[in-house]
């Protein structure tokens, strides 16, 4: 019995949480890894000790309860704690930069060596 | 030649670019996100009062007044330090006509009846009630990260403006009376 109860060292929050079963426990983990942590920005909810963190686990797991689904759930934070708490933006106009700003780079980058090497072929 | 003209602008270019995007950079303030409530109607909410805990409050508290709502708990030291702000405001507010004052409310986050109704009275009541939010629900509705911070909410009940951390005398002076003053007449902050 000893060997099965897990050591306070090894501890993650997901251990913290029963499930009814196993679906529920698979849109819990998702959940709290994909949400940003607001108030440690460089953690996710799932390593977070925050105590936003903590309140949001919270919630986050009365929810997967309640059977909601995973998109109603991060909907669910992000309307009140905005896109910056998701780690998978978004696409919309505020977030497009991100997303097509490198290609719009490579493109210019293309043009300009090209050029540099018709030039460079033209010259003797 | 053209080329020539090219080779020396693009340097110089990518260093105008780069610059201002660095330059940008240091008045940058990554932890000041906004608040994702602006803009929104205030949630949906009953809650009892510190002052009063038989006496429930809905969101019906923010029809009709332009309400600044500050969230505090007796853990919290920057809270304490904005106290005093608070305290001559409501004075400040008391001399002016019924119609014109603000309505101060105070959210006590994630603390207890005890300890909150015991630092209003010790510490004086700047708020026309204080919403007991004992586990920090009624918080998350509002999009709060932490203590403290303050929230405008016009007439019809639709957050304004917030404001993470600490309010001084000039804070509020320069950045949240124009806020107000512009509220009143119809403009929206966000």
């Amino acid at each position: 019995m000893q060997a099965s109860t897990p050591s306070l060292k090894n501890l993650d929050a997901k251990d913290l949480y029963t499930f009814q079963n196993n679906d529920q426990r698979e849109v819990f983990n998702k959940v709290i890894h994909e949400l940003r942590c607001s108030v440690c920005q460089n953690q996710s909810l799932s390593d977070s000790m925050a105590p936003l963190a903590v309140d949001l686990r919270q919630e986050i797991y009365q929810r997967v309860q309640k059977n909601y689904s995973e998109k109603e759930i991060i909907n669910f934070v992000t309307d009140r704690y905005g896109d910056f708490a998701v780690y998978d933006p978004p696409l919309n106009w505020q977030t497009g930069v991100l997303w097509f700003g490198p290609f719009i780079l490579l493109v210019i980058g293309l043009v300009v060596f090209s050029k540099y090497l018709s030039h460079s072929h033209s010259s003797p | 030649m053209k080329f020539n003209r090219v080779s020396y602008l693009l340097p110089l270019s990518i260093f105008l670019v780069l610059g201002i995007l660095l330059w940008k950079g240091l008045n940058l303030h990554p932890h000041d996100l906004p608040s994702a409530m602006l803009g929104k109607k205030v949630p949906k909410f009953e809650v009892s009062t510190v002052e009063d805990p038989a006496k429930h409050v809905t969101e019906s508290i923010f029809n009709n007044h332009v309400s600044v709502v500050n969230v505090w708990a007796t853990w919290c030291i920057g809270c304490k330090n904005e106290h005093e702000f608070w305290l001559d405001l409501a004075k400040a507010q008391k001399k002016l006509k019924a119609k014109n004052r603000l309505q101060l409310i105070g959210i006590n986050y994630h603390d207890t009846l005890h300890d909150a109704a015991h630092w209003l009275e010790k510490g004086g009541d700047p708020y026309i009630f204080t919403l007991f939010d004992k586990d920090g629900r009624l918080g998350m509705d509002f999009g709060v990260y932490g203590t403290p911070e303050t929230f405008i909410v016009d007439q019809k009940g639709v957050i304004q403006y917030r404001h993470v951390g600490i309010i001084t005398e000039a804070i509020w002076e320069h950045k949240l009376v124009p806020i107000i003053e512009g509220i009143k007449r119809g403009k929206s902050a966000y």
